[in-house]
């Protein structure tokens, strides 16, 4: 596994956007003694403000949908957008429910998807690696990847950057 | 009793090592019966459609075209990685990962498998149906080939109403001119 290194310390920020709570426990998991993420330098804290990396859980109820998004908004630039969980990915077993305001790639630019429902802390851990790499290409202004924007139905509406 | 187990644990860390997972440098240990991904293929499905069924997230959607072709996705983004749809089938079209448990993508319109079973031609009247599946073949005649797969295509209105040596007949034909 070829890694970026990052210059700087990875702070995350952890966004419940109407999840069930499964994954945000492995989130959790990931960050104490057993499986450690500090040991990358991974810290969590407490305000959108000072974060690097957005790690966000569930679907988007419609009624988190405004607050998330003006979260989203005060993350400083450049910021990475990991999903966890396949709730955030296309809505998952809530696919279809009337208070879904839409998975978050159908409002915001998404890098990284980790897959599992809930994913192993193993995976967040890939997901939070892979991430890093994206913010330090982000840095340095060599990010090409387009971050597609893609439908309910899983089709590509427009590609973005 | 509680110092005991306090010690004990003071034993273990000092013998045994650090508790943190080296998990970069070694691969991950998923425990036994650990539920990874479904892995479909094609050449043994029956078309059921038992596994679109029993999906309690909707992640199969099948969409059968009579005649031409039965086609078969199946989305991980949606997937829950409950196996459910590996319990319902009956040829074991479906399995599963059970030695992998990182999942991680850059394009979720990617994490699918776009597959799905043809429709070949029955032997003897020439109507489709849909391709046999590889284990009923196997069980049926022993072996998966040309000649099996032929025998086994050969559609259920002409086992009925054709005699045997009639079937025999046109599928040697058919195999001939197919060579």
């Amino acid at each position: 596994m070829t890694v970026l290194k990052p210059e700087k310390s990875l702070w995350i920020y952890h966004l419940n956007t109407g999840s069930c709570n499964g994954c945000d426990i492995e989130i959790l998991a990931a960050l104490t003694p057993k499986y450690d993420a500090e040991r990358f330098g991974v810290k969590l804290v407490g305000s959108p403000r000072h974060a690097d990396i957005v790690v966000a859980t569930g679907p988007v109820t419609a009624v988190a949908k405004e607050s998330v998004l003006r979260v989203l908004e005060q993350v400083p630039d450049p910021k990475a957008i990991v999903v966890t969980g396949v709730c955030g990915i296309t809505g998952g077993v809530f696919r279809g429910g009337y208070s879904l305001a839409g998975p978050l790639d159908t409002l915001v630019p998404v890098d990284v998807y980790v897959l599992g429902c809930p994913p192993k802390p193993e995976g967040i851990m890939v997901g939070i690696i892979k991430a890093a790499e994206v913010l330090e290409l982000k840095r340095r202004g060599m990010y090409t990847k387009e971050v597609v924007r893609v439908s309910e139905k899983g089709e590509v509406l427009d590609a973005v950057r | 009793m509680l110092f005991g187990e306090i010690f004990g644990k003071l034993i273990d860390t000092l013998v045994g090592g650090p508790v943190v997972k080296p998990f970069p440098k070694e691969p991950v240990k998923v425990p036994p019966k650990w539920r990874g991904k479904p892995i479909y293929d094609d050449e043994d499905c029956t078309g059921c459609r038992q596994c679109e069924r029993v999906c309690p997230a909707n992640a199969i959607t099948i969409e059968d075209k009579k005649g031409e072709f039965f086609s078969y996705e199946l989305n991980y983004g949606v997937c829950i990685y409950c196996w459910y749809c590996i319990d319902a089938c009956p040829t074991k079209a479906l399995t599963g990962d059970d030695h992998s448990g990182l999942y991680v993508s850059n394009d979720r319109t990617k994490d699918l498998i776009k597959s799905g079973v043809p429709y070949v031609e029955c032997p003897v009247c020439g109507t489709k149906v849909l391709r046999p599946s590889r284990s009923i073949v196997i069980k049926q005649f022993g072996k998966y080939d040309a000649e099996s797969l032929a025998r086994a295509s050969v559609c259920p209105k002409c086992r009925r109403e054709k005699s045997a040596e009639e079937i025999d007949q046109a599928v040697r034909d058919y195999l001939s001119a197919n060579e």
